[in-house]
């Protein structure tokens, strides 16, 4: 799923998930009654992150890799208002920000930005495991720099990683397989 | 039971439920004088005009069939309208109870494909990088994992898209 897809999906999220009820707002961020909503704050980031995850999709369609960089950079630059959707999304632009990294050879911007996502995420969630993925990607590149360069000890070490971050990115995932079919109350 | 089939019990439930919901109260107010079978007008009811146009206090005329009791027919509808309410309350609940249903299937499921994307693209990353046994045996059990979720995923959601 496109990442825009995604902010678009939480941004209805919290529309749908707020139902005028009267004089109270229920499920909504804010249930002041008579507060001023401050969900709104929350849109406003998760729709700038749509404009900008537009922007980077159209830049790097048009194999302007540093102009996609650029527009994510100042998404994850943006003051972030504290909800779990929000660190989501600031998780997978990082996730999305290390890949375009690896692509260009910048291992160690991909290092940052990975571990940067993962602080915004813990537990057992899809951001988690894909942020897990792509470090191991990050990985797997390193061993193959330190063997081009005749470094044999290095490489081993970052098959190694490579390896495990993969193996947890694989069990990460299928725990949130597990839990989405559970939640869903099949079989 | 799986989610599309689930769902689709619930669909049906409410399809089946809203047409009788709604012609239930109805039928006894609307209900069309009895007729011969060949479908001729009795003698009493030709020619009759409808109740409603009888106005009160005017004496029966010869010839035309007696009106029933008036007591009778508002009580039975205020029990009908009451009915209808209820019936009609429980199929928009259940109607709400049905979408719900779907919305959440259709957000699990996409969740659940997402995440298997991700599992497969690790696991393959994973299995280029095998050199000995043991990092064959960690290949074949993330193969073997991937498998299985794979199945869990088409067994309840059908294909991912």
């Amino acid at each position: 799923m496109k990442v825009w897809m995604l902010v678009l999906l939480l941004a209805l999220g919290v529309v749908a998930g707020c139902r005028n009820e009267g004089t109270t707002v229920s499920g909504c961020p804010s249930a002041e009654p008579s507060g001023t909503p401050v969900d709104t704050t929350i849109m406003a980031f998760l729709s700038a992150a749509r404009s900008l995850h537009h922007e980077a999709d159209l830049r790097e369609k048009s194999g302007d890799a540093p102009g996609a960089i650029s527009a994510l950079e100042r998404l994850v630059a943006m003051p972030a208002p504290s909800a779990a959707e929000v660190d989501e999304v600031v998780a997978d632009t990082r996730a999305r920000l290390a890949e375009l990294r690896l692509a260009h050879g910048d291992l160690d911007g991909a290092d940052r930005d990975v571990q940067a996502g993962l602080q915004r995420v813990s537990g057992p969630t899809y951001f988690r495991g894909h942020l897990l993925e792509v470090q191991g990607l990050v990985e797997e590149a390193r061993a193959t720099a330190f063997v081009d360069a005749g470094k044999r000890d290095e490489a081993t070490a970052a098959k190694a990683r490579a390896i495990s971050l993969l193996e947890e990115a694989v069990r990460v995932q299928e725990q949130v397989i597990d839990k989405a079919l559970a939640d869903g109350g099949t079989q | 039971m799986t989610n599309s089939s689930r769902i689709g019990a619930a669909v049906l439930t409410v399809l089946l439920t809203l047409p009788l919901t709604m012609c239930g109260a109805a039928a006894p107010a609307e209900k069309a004088p009895a007729t011969p079978a060949g479908g001729a007008p009795s003698p009493e009811t030709e020619g009759a005009p409808a109740q409603s146009n009888y106005p009160q206090g005017y004496p029966a005329q010869p010839g035309y069939a007696q009106p029933p009791p008036p007591a009778a027919a508002p009580s039975a509808g205020i029990v009908d309208q009451g009915d209808l309410a209820q019936r009609r309350a429980a199929a928009r609940a259940e109607m709400d109870r049905a979408q719900a249903d779907l919305e959440a299937a259709a957000s699990d499921c996409a969740a659940a494909c997402r995440a298997l994307s991700s599992m497969e693209r690790a696991t393959q990353h994973l299995c280029t990088l095998v050199s000995d046994p043991d990092d064959q045996k960690r290949c074949d059990d993330a193969q073997h994992r991937l498998a299985s979720a794979r199945a869990r995923v088409k067994n309840s959601c059908g294909t991912c898209q």
